[in-house]
């Protein structure tokens, strides 16, 4: 044996820390600074970070204006507003699905999952098309039809906001409530049933307080999105002049506000909910994580005690048909067929003969759309690949590591979850305005960053349930067989994590084909993505082309969500 | 070959900091297979695991063949890749998205070894566990048994030289843990290589080892070779933990002819192990099956009435429950014979040569 120099104990802890280190500083870098820097500009005189002077001013001027005020109460609104009803409509859901004899469940679950496919502003869109009190098809018609001096409904207000949005929210609630639903293990009902308990207090002393953290974890949850959406909130206030928190964003950005951008009372502003979100955000981890309290799952094969519906069946099913219809199949069509017309004109066999494919050719054809594409799908690939990655390290520390370094690292990477996307959006402009080095400012990258920073909070939601399956043995014995940490991740972690990893991929592309607010914000110069051009082009009044470029949108969002379920549906290889 | 010095391991949890392991030192000799014995959270794991450095000893020293792979004194931490090892884990760990082969590999892929020796050396390994055939399988596609094979396999390729087992035996079921246990002991008498093995069960611990540790609470209680921790234990909890024991408290000892005479609430028992405890013994020990039993015996020394309270015949064994003087009730078990009835008056008898003194605990 020559003699080996043993190394100090402080190089080798130095030397083993080194990777929690590096992925803490890149998630400092990605959340901090852009939210320190809000912060501090919300205190200059400018609203610019790096100009001189400090002054409380701004939250004076901000406080004191009655409009802010009232666009706190519109979030608010919209907010409970919309969370209510997409639990009241998840939880019913959820419900049929899971614990009654409804025929035709697994048709059913698709359906209830396709409208996820829909980027928001495009089912805005399409229910403007439906619901404007000047074009839209069905006050037309009933005004038509019935005579009536006015429109009956009224889609560009906060009830309107609400309804599009509980819409748009159902897929996601009855996707994180059907589990809870399906793995309440039916002897603790039978237990009660035997103890003596009526069915009303079986449902009141065990159904509800069992099910109470899973449906109070999605209505937080819903709450946060409620604060922090852009796309359906904008679509159909800011034309009205109706804004919640991030079109408010928006609106003060871009020249709207009279020319200028107001980043003093946008900085401002965004502190103030930040404040808020940030409440939610730690109710909504510790309301998840408590949740583990009640562990309903116990690894036992069982059915679920079903319900009879008796004839009650063929309400539920035209209640699931009637959601599906008005989430889904109306809105698009309303789009397909606004996408074969020259001009806006509602549904007639006349206005048929004019039906050409001249708006779709035009997305294969102008350069502009094209661009766009190529900017979204370079973006996605980007990102997701990114976000894929630094989720499986993230988790791998978050998992592994004991102590102050991994609970930091879970907090930062669940932080962005609180922070809208058009606020990233501003935060990222302040950064990288004045970058000497990182010259991004109005490229795809400085995109790319924001849907990074967005989506990694997902990423490593996913990763981290996989990695603590992981038994940490498989890593032991990689060790012991003389592999230094890098071999471990190449050899062992990852391929283990890689199908993990492939589902973060798809699910964060999807999301990014679809994003607007962030990108709307830091769009500049060629770096518009398709959702970005769509808007451009809604705003700019030619809606037809927008519903082309929506079609498409769609499909691809649409094949994106097929490949991640066949993905998803092959069996994994099981670590033991 | 292994060193172990002042090893101490504590850290904090969240209910105050714990003593894992407060000082143990030993020593293992080349070729030596030495194996940690103890209840659960005695320390053993803790302990294999400072070995293999994937945890951290708080201080001590550690060195594998004159190597100091730590040193809190000296500031040495050598990383588990970099320290001579090979090593079983309980659940094998084995790598499910690799082939036999591959898992098998590893060691010498990270070694650095060109492929023309990894070939030889895998198959070598993989024929040594009886498994030459299975190279190309999937080890996902492996049994319980086999999968420990690949295991060993592994930890033993790239000859390190110290091979760690971490109770590899106990999730294979019964007769399959016999035989792996065989099988063990003879690859690690073949290959030679200084072994520590990790166990609770006492039946492995004396079919395999050289040297028994016996671990409780994060100390070495004691340790020797399988037949002196068997027949004439030091102290009452080794007694007590390998094999069963009974145990009787004593009061004072006097010398008797070859053996010591304890005063016990029986009355005196003649005990010839142990002898050197004179004056400090503060119990007698005698296993079930050295107990005698008879309608009545010659000698009347080290010879009590009973009544048997209950009896269990378990085939090659009958085990008897009896009731002595002053309510002090004694297991015994005999061979297959005749069987006294429930509530039969005998005698038993201790005889002194299976009668060890021990010091009090």
């Amino acid at each position: 044996m020559h003699a080996m120099k043993p190394s100090g104990a402080g190089r080798t802890h130095y030397a083993r820390s080194l990777p929690a280190l590096v992925v803490l500083l890149v998630l400092a870098y990605l959340v901090l600074v852009p939210l320190g820097i809000l912060v501090i500009s919300s205190l200059t005189p400018s609203g610019l970070p790096f100009d001189k002077g400090w002054t409380l001013g701004n939250y004076a001027l901000v406080y004191a204006d009655p409009e802010f005020w009232s666009m706190v109460w519109v979030t608010l609104r919209f907010a409970v507003g919309s969370m209510f009803w997409a639990l009241l409509l998840g939880v019913g859901l959820a419900w049929l699905v899971e614990r009654t004899d409804l025929p035709g469940k697994t048709p059913i679950r698709v359906l209830l999952t396709l409208p996820m496919a829909i980027p928001p502003f495009l089912l805005a869109i399409g229910w403007i098309l439906l619901l404007s009190p000047r074009i839209g098809v069905i006050n037309v018609f009933l005004r038509d039809t019935l005579g009536l001096e006015q429109a009956p409904f009224n889609i560009y207000s906060v009830a309107g906001m609400i309804f599009v949005q509980a819409l748009s929210l159902v897929p996601s609630t009855f996707l994180i409530l059907s589990p809870a639903f399906r793995n309440m293990d039916p002897s603790l009902e039978e237990a009660a049933m035997t103890a003596g308990a009526s069915r009303y207090r079986i449902f009141a002393r065990i159904f509800v307080p069992l099910l109470a953290p899973a449906v109070l974890a999605a209505a937080t949850f819903m709450l946060m999105v409620g604060f922090l959406v852009f796309d359906i909130p904008g679509t159909l206030g800011m034309p009205v002049n109706i804004f919640v928190l991030s079109s408010r964003i928006l609106y003060l950005a871009t020249d709207s506000a009279g020319g200028m951008s107001a980043y003093h009372i946008i900085s401002t502003i965004s502190v103030f909910f930040l404040v808020i979100l940030l409440i939610q955000a730690w109710g909504y981890q510790r309301l998840t994580r408590n949740a583990s309290r009640f562990v309903t799952v116990t690894g036992k094969n069982f059915r679920p005690r079903l319900s009879r519906l008796g004839r009650w069946k063929w309400a539920a099913l035209a209640f699931v048909g009637l959601y599906f219809l008005l989430a889904t199949v109306v809105p698009l069509a309303m789009l397909a067929w606004t996408s074969l017309m020259p001009w806006m004109m509602p549904p007639s066999l006349a206005a048929a003969s004019q039906a050409s494919w001249a708006n779709h050719l035009a997305f294969f054809t102008d350069p502009l759309t094209l661009t766009a594409l190529g900017n979204s799908l370079l973006i996605g690939v980007v990102a997701s690949t990114a976000v894929a990655a630094f989720s499986v390290l993230i988790s791998w520390i978050v998992v592994r590591k004991r102590g102050v370094s991994g609970k930091l690292v879970d907090f930062l990477a669940f932080l962005p979850i609180a922070i809208p996307g058009t606020m990233i959006g501003v935060a990222l402009i302040y950064v990288y305005l004045n970058m000497p080095l990182l010259n991004i400012y109005g490229s795809v990258w400085i995109i790319a960053i924001a849907y990074i920073t967005t989506y990694i909070p997902f990423g490593t939601r996913t990763t981290n349930a996989v990695l603590m399956q992981l038994h940490r043995e498989l890593e032991e014995a990689a060790r012991t067989s003389g592999a230094g940490w890098w071999r471990v991740m190449r050899r062992v972690v990852m391929p283990l994590a890689l199908p993990a990893a492939l589902a973060v991929w798809i699910w964060v592309i999807a999301h990014c084909m679809r994003e607007l607010s962030s990108a709307l914000l830091l769009q500049g110069g060629g770096n518009q993505t398709l959702p970005v051009v769509l808007w451009n082009f809604w705003v700019g009044g030619e809606p037809n082309k927008a519903a082309a470029v929506g079609i498409w949108l769609v499909a691809l969002v649409f094949v994106t969500m097929l490949v991640w379920q066949a993905a998803g549906s092959r069996k994994p290889r099981n670590a033991q | 070959m292994l060193e172990v010095s002042d090893l101490q391991v504590h850290y904090q949890t969240d209910r105050g900091p714990v003593e894992a392991v407060k000082s143990i030192s030993l020593s293992a000799q080349e070729g030596e297979f030495c194996t940690f014995l103890g209840p659960s959270g005695c320390g053993k794991t803790t302990t294999l695991r400072c070995i293999a450095g994937l945890e951290s000893p708080t201080r001590g020293r550690i060195s594998i063949g004159g190597l100091p792979v730590y040193d809190s004194k000296a500031g040495v931490d050598m990383s588990t890749h970099k320290r001579d090892l090979g090593m079983v884990f309980q659940s094998y760990a084995i790598w499910p998205h690799m082939s036999v082969y591959g898992n098998v590999a590893f060691p010498l892929e990270a070694a650095g070894a060109s492929r023309q020796q990894t070939r030889t050396e895998v198959a070598r390994a993989l024929d040594m566990v009886g498994l030459g055939s299975f190279a190309e399988r999937s080890a996902t596609q492996l049994s319980g048994g086999q999968q420990q094979r690949v295991a060993l396999a592994r930890a033993i390729v790239r000859g390190g030289k110290v091979l760690l087992l971490d109770e590899p035996l106990s999730n294979l079921d019964a007769k399959l843990r016999e035989q792996m246990r065989d099988e063990l002991r003879e690859l690690q008498r073949r290959l030679k290589t200084t072994t520590v093995f990790v166990t609770h069960d006492q039946d492995e611990a004396l079919a395999m080892s050289d040297r028994i540790v016996v671990m409780n609470q994060g100390t070495i209680v004691e340790q020797g070779t399988p037949i002196d921790l068997y027949q004439r234990p030091q102290r009452v909890f080794t007694a007590q933990f390998i094999g069963k024991a009974e145990i009787f408290a004593c009061e004072t000892a006097r010398p008797l002819g070859a053996g010591v005479a304890a005063q016990t609430a029986l009355g005196p028992i003649v005990a010839t192990q142990n002898t050197h405890l004179g004056a400090d013994a503060r119990n007698v020990m005698i296993r079930p099956e050295s107990i005698e039993i008879a309608d009545d015996f010659a000698d009347a020394a080290n010879c009590f009435d009973a009544e048997v309270l209950r009896c269990v015949f378990v085939g090659a064994r009958i085990e008897y429950r009896l009731r002595l003087a002053a309510g002090r009730t004694v297991s015994v078990s005999t061979a297959s014979g005749g069987i006294r009835p429930v509530g039969a008056k005998v005698k038993l008898h201790f005889p002194p040569e299976q009668c060890v003194l021990l010091p009090a605990d």
